[in-house]
């Protein structure tokens, strides 16, 4: 089930908290031995653990944020889009390229990453960044989606 | 004459001033910058790396006097029957060949105000971001006059806030480096450049930091810090952030301001600005050359017989009209120039587990010269790490004017050239030849296609 969990340690190092601690033994050691000694269960085993976890932050992406994420796995993290937002001087509040890379980051991750506060600050959506993306990812979407506030 | 050009890095763009100063009416067909816009500002036409396994010779074994990049571009071309440059050269003058291209590339760079330095006799000793040597035959204004042999002293300018650049660590490593190739002489210091506390912030983000030094409110505000960094005789090398427009002179401002030499690091800590600084430079040149860019994608081609007749190609969408179908252009052409670059630019894809070229199917050869397309990638990599990666060789082959080759041995198309790294049997980053295969194959299948 968390075969793709690989964001442990990188969270752990990015929030500074105990969350991510908490969590890789709360899957990784209680989630196993609850199964080893629980009834057979029964249902779907995706649809088990999200019930059981989404408390925790677990959850599955939703469309949107998949196909996003997918997109910004993609990225060479080749510093294009930042060098082309300075030129034009767009201002937002996270690096384009930093934005790419924590959008591709949630999705492996399935938990919100804490973000810093001036993602949201607006940038003047001039999409320059796009246009000298060598892998076409939707840059300013991405940000856009970045800085939505969810639930 | 009407010439489509596919490509728009190094490759491309010197096949498309070329054909343009040939008096052709050029089309530079490019989907996004390429390798070119991520380079670090050195231009190898055959570099040695001295302190790596498996590297160039910097010194002829019989004699033992260093090799010049001209000497070694002889021993590359002697080392592999395929590589480019043996197909190139064996027809012509090297050394002319070498000469007008690195002189036509100065001409085209000089009025954004970035030339070629160095020269093709003797390589010269650059320093990295950490501070490991790099042998490089040319390189292009930023980098370029960072040459460690010809300094007094050397200093490396710490910018406080700057991610991923560490001074000290980079002056240890330089130092040792440097005794190791006998350059242990000179004096070498780390000088802080103290920077308000408005840019302190600002640094976090090197893009942007490099776009500050090129405005004058900034360079006011900077004038008595970089100014105490000068001293006589001094060679202050900088992190790659001088300036985001070739044209705003931000390393020239620093040579003035200091009262001494000033240069940047090879290399990207977080990012690299000389490539990003090139490209533009390229571009302008296209500009005044009156070639026009599309960007889009080219997909299908009409022959006749043997000749291209034209190529269709999906324009790329405005940025923010992703979900819009995308345009397509018909451009007819006399001539046609493929520079798509490798695997980064799409000249080399992989569908259905099969590596192919894209456009014209034409078959594909690694560096021993063996058949490649239809054959997966993950066939064509070894476990080796420093060894030789066959897939990192695939390519096109092509005949002495560049006009990529067919199945049967023969070129494809009478019209269409290929040139850069879509070129096959050399691998750029072993050979340190990469660039240097682009400015003279672009330029010479510029030459070519203009006489079709």
């Amino acid at each position: 089930m968390l075969k793709g969990y690989r964001g442990f340690s990188r969270e752990f190092s990015h929030t500074g908290s105990l969350r991510a601690l908490w969590m890789q033994v709360r899957t990784g050691a209680a989630h196993v031995v609850r199964r080893a000694f629980g009834r057979d269960a029964v249902g779907d085993p995706i649809e088990r653990f999200l019930a059981n976890y989404a408390a925790d932050g677990f959850r599955l992406p939703d469309a949107e944020s998949a196909a996003l994420a997918l997109a910004a796995e993609a990225c060479l993290v080749c510093g294009l889009c930042s060098a082309e937002c300075a030129r034009s001087g767009g201002a937002p509040g996270v690096d384009p390229r930093d934005a790419v890379i924590a959008a591709s980051r949630m999705a492996i991750d399935w938990v919100r990453l804490e973000l810093p506060e001036p993602i949201a600050t607006p940038c003047s959506a001039c999409r320059a960044c796009e246009a000298v993306c060598p892998v076409q990812i939707p840059i300013h979407h991405v940000q856009e989606w970045l800085a939505a506030p969810r639930s | 004459m009407r010439a489509v050009v596919v490509g728009g890095g190094l490759a491309g763009s010197c096949a498309a001033l070329e054909l343009a100063s040939r008096g052709a009416d050029v089309t530079l067909v490019s989907a996004a910058p390429g390798a070119t816009a991520l380079s670090w500002g050195t231009l190898d036409v055959a570099a040695a790396s001295p302190l790596r396994r498996g590297a160039l010779p910097l010194r002829d074994a019989a004699s033992g006097r260093p090799l010049a990049p001209l000497g070694r571009l002889h021993a590359v071309a002697a080392a592999n029957a395929a590589h480019p440059y043996a197909t190139l050269l064996r027809a012509r003058d090297p050394e002319e060949e070498v000469k007008e291209a690195v002189a036509a590339l100065d001409a085209w760079l000089a009025p954004s105000g970035l030339r070629v330095q160095g020269s093709l006799a003797q390589t010269r000793w650059l320093a990295d971001v950490h501070g490991a040597l790099r042998a490089a035959d040319l390189a292009i204004s930023g980098a370029g006059e960072g040459d460690l042999d010809s300094a007094g002293e050397i200093a490396l300018v710490d910018v406080p806030g700057l991610p991923g650049f560490e001074v000290r660590s980079a002056r240890r490593t330089l130092a040792a480096e440097m005794t190791a190739v006998g350059l242990a002489s000179r004096p070498l210091s780390i000088v802080r450049l103290a920077l308000p506390d408005s840019l302190r912030d600002v640094a976090a983000q090197p893009a942007r930091f490099a776009r500050c030094l090129d405005t004058d409110a900034v360079r006011d505000a900077l004038q008595g810090a970089v100014a105490a960094l000068g001293a006589e005789g001094r060679l202050l090398l900088f992190p790659p952030v001088l300036g985001l427009e070739p044209t705003a002179g931000t390393r020239a401002w620093i040579e003035a301001t200091a009262g001494c030499r000033a240069a940047e690091l090879v290399g990207a800590p977080s990012l690299s600005l000389a490539g990003f600084r090139l490209d533009r430079a390229l571009a302008a040149a296209q500009g005044r050359a009156r070639v026009t860019r599309i960007a889009g994608r080219v997909q299908r081609f009409e022959s006749e017989a043997v000749r291209v007749r034209t190529v269709q190609l999906a324009t790329r969408n405005a940025p923010g009209q992703r979900n819009r179908p995308e345009d397509s252009a018909t451009l007819v052409c006399d001539a046609l120039v493929l520079a798509m670059g490798r695997f980064v630019g799409g000249g080399i894809v992989e569908r259905d587990g099969q590596i192919a070229e894209p456009l014209l199917g034409l078959p594909l050869h690694d560096l021993a010269g063996r058949r490649v397309d239809g054959l997966a990638a993950r066939q064509l990599v070894r476990r080796d790490y420093e060894g030789e990666q066959p897939l990192f060789g695939a390519g096109v082959r092509t005949d002495m004017r560049l006009r990529p080759l067919g199945v049967d041995g023969l070129p494809r198309f009478a019209n269409c050239f290929a040139a850069g790294d879509l070129l096959g049997s050399f691998d750029p980053a072993r050979d340190r030849t990469g660039l240097g295969v682009a400015l003279l194959s672009g330029r010479r299948a510029g030459i070519e296609a203009s006489s079709c």
